[in-house]
């Protein structure tokens, strides 16, 4: 799957403008990333690539592009 | 010889809070983008005076009443709660009492949450088979709402208390048709509740002795506390697996199961859930907008609460699944013969502490 087309799904996943998300986008400024926005990428990237990420890495993550890093093998 | 489940009765207290209560704490915004993601759109609260105890005391009153059952018929009374009326005796002690049970009744607690209906089942069913009883009683009730912090968002809105009460006995046919079970204990942490036993007895020996490291994402640590995320991803882990092994283990397969009941935790899971585990959605009922997760009572509360109109006319295979705190979870495939589930009903009494 392409980095553009799994943005798109997270901004689906956390109720965001389309197009309003980029790879440098922090999470912090995006307001629908709190706990229910992380359960959605939880439910997201197990949904798309069977993939059950750990709290703890999610919890690491900084911007998009960290989201995207942890499903990186699942990227072209 | 096998096991009969001759009937499940369930009762919720009479008290309930819906987005009302929630707007007026959180704001309209915010309540209703809780009730959204959590399901729950009502859930039953009991009075200050109401326990888990009393409640599943009404659960098996109503089982005498409506199956013609009397406190002679059992030997056995097994009670599962994480809040019970006192540290000691057991729940079960008073329960046999109150009830009226013979004193040959052996009666006691078990520890568990989210995963205690099929646990319940696997113990009082072994009872049975083992030769040494031949009806008893499983009661299933918790009153989390009192252990709730009400500032707490991911608990608060989520908690509904209620209880229920079944009846097994010995038969030469068998309801029980298979199980699984597992424990993690690695998740302790993620869904407790730290002070109040005899690790943390009290505020002053947390905050000296306990372990940082433990619980360093807790605010109110004399209330319950969920990690949402954690909880969430060891459900994704460890749930669809209940199902397929039990499937497995008892020669059937999805279509054989005419409802899946599990453990109400949240909606978003529960969805979620079911759509990894590829289950027709319509196989799976929800009660979790009426009563809230009601801890290791909801999954025969939802069936109860769905499934009881449906089951006076015909013989149901239900999957029941329980998962979470612990982390322990358990799932067991049962058929419920006709007219095995009562329709819930409403706790009226608790205006005065204790019988």
């Amino acid at each position: 799957m392409k980095r553009e087309e799994v943005i798109t799904e997270i901004e689906t996943a956390l109720n965001a403008e389309p197009n309003s998300l980029t790879v440098l986008r922090k999470l912090k400024e995006i307001e629908t990333y709190d706990s229910v926005g992380q359960l959605s990428v939880i439910a997201l990237f197990d949904a798309l690539f069977d993939t059950v990420i750990e709290p703890k890495d999610l919890a690491e993550c900084k911007t998009i592009s960290d989201l995207l890093n942890l499903v990186k093998d699942n990227l072209s | 010889m096998g096991v009969l489940i001759k009937a499940i009765s369930a009762v919720v207290p009479e008290n309930h809070k819906d987005v009302v209560e929630l707007s007026a704490k959180f704001g309209e915004t915010e309540a209703k983008r809780t009730i959204k993601n959590t399901g729950v759109k009502k859930r039953h609260i009991s009075d200050p005076h109401t326990t888990a105890l009393d409640l599943g005391e009404e659960a098996c009153l109503r089982i005498f009443k409506e199956k013609g059952y009397s406190p002679d018929d059992f030997q056995g009374l097994i009670f599962i709660s994480q809040t019970p009326d006192y540290k000691l005796p057991a729940s079960a002690c008073i329960l046999q009492d109150r009830l009226g049970l013979s004193k040959n009744t052996i009666a006691f607690d078990v520890n568990l949450g989210c995963s205690a209906f099929p646990y319940g089942l696997a113990i009082a069913s072994s009872f049975i088979n083992s030769g040494l009883l031949e009806r008893i009683f499983l009661v299933v009730g918790d009153t989390l709402s009192k252990i709730s912090h009400p500032d707490d968002r991911s608990t608060y809105p989520l908690f509904g208390d209620g209880a229920i009460a079944v009846v097994l006995e010995k038969s030469t046919q068998n309801d029980i048709l298979g199980y699984d079970f597992g424990t993690d204990g690695s998740g302790w942490r993620n869904l407790v509740l730290p002070i109040g036993q005899l690790r943390n007895p009290d505020l002053e020996v947390y905050k000296n002795f306990s372990s940082k490291k433990d619980f360093e994402k807790i605010k109110h640590p004399e209330s319950i506390f969920m990690d949402g995320n954690e909880i969430f991803t060891f459900t994704l882990k460890e749930v669809p697996g209940i199902i397929r092994r039990i499937l497995e283990n008892s020669d059937k397969d999805k279509d054989s199961v005419d409802y899946f009941l599990f453990h109400q935790a949240n909606l978003f899971i529960l969805n979620h859930l079911i759509r990894k585990a590829k289950l027709p959605i319509d196989k799976c009922p929800v009660s979790i907008d009426d009563y809230g997760n009601t801890s290791g009572a909801s999954p025969a509360l939802t069936a109860c609460a769905r499934l009881a109109e449906i089951n006076s006319e015909k013989v149901l295979t239900t999957m029941f699944v329980g998962f979470g705190v612990g982390y322990s979870w358990g799932g067991t495939l049962a058929s419920l013969q006709k007219n095995t589930l009562l329709p819930i009903s409403i706790y009226r009494g608790g205006k005065t502490n204790g019988h």
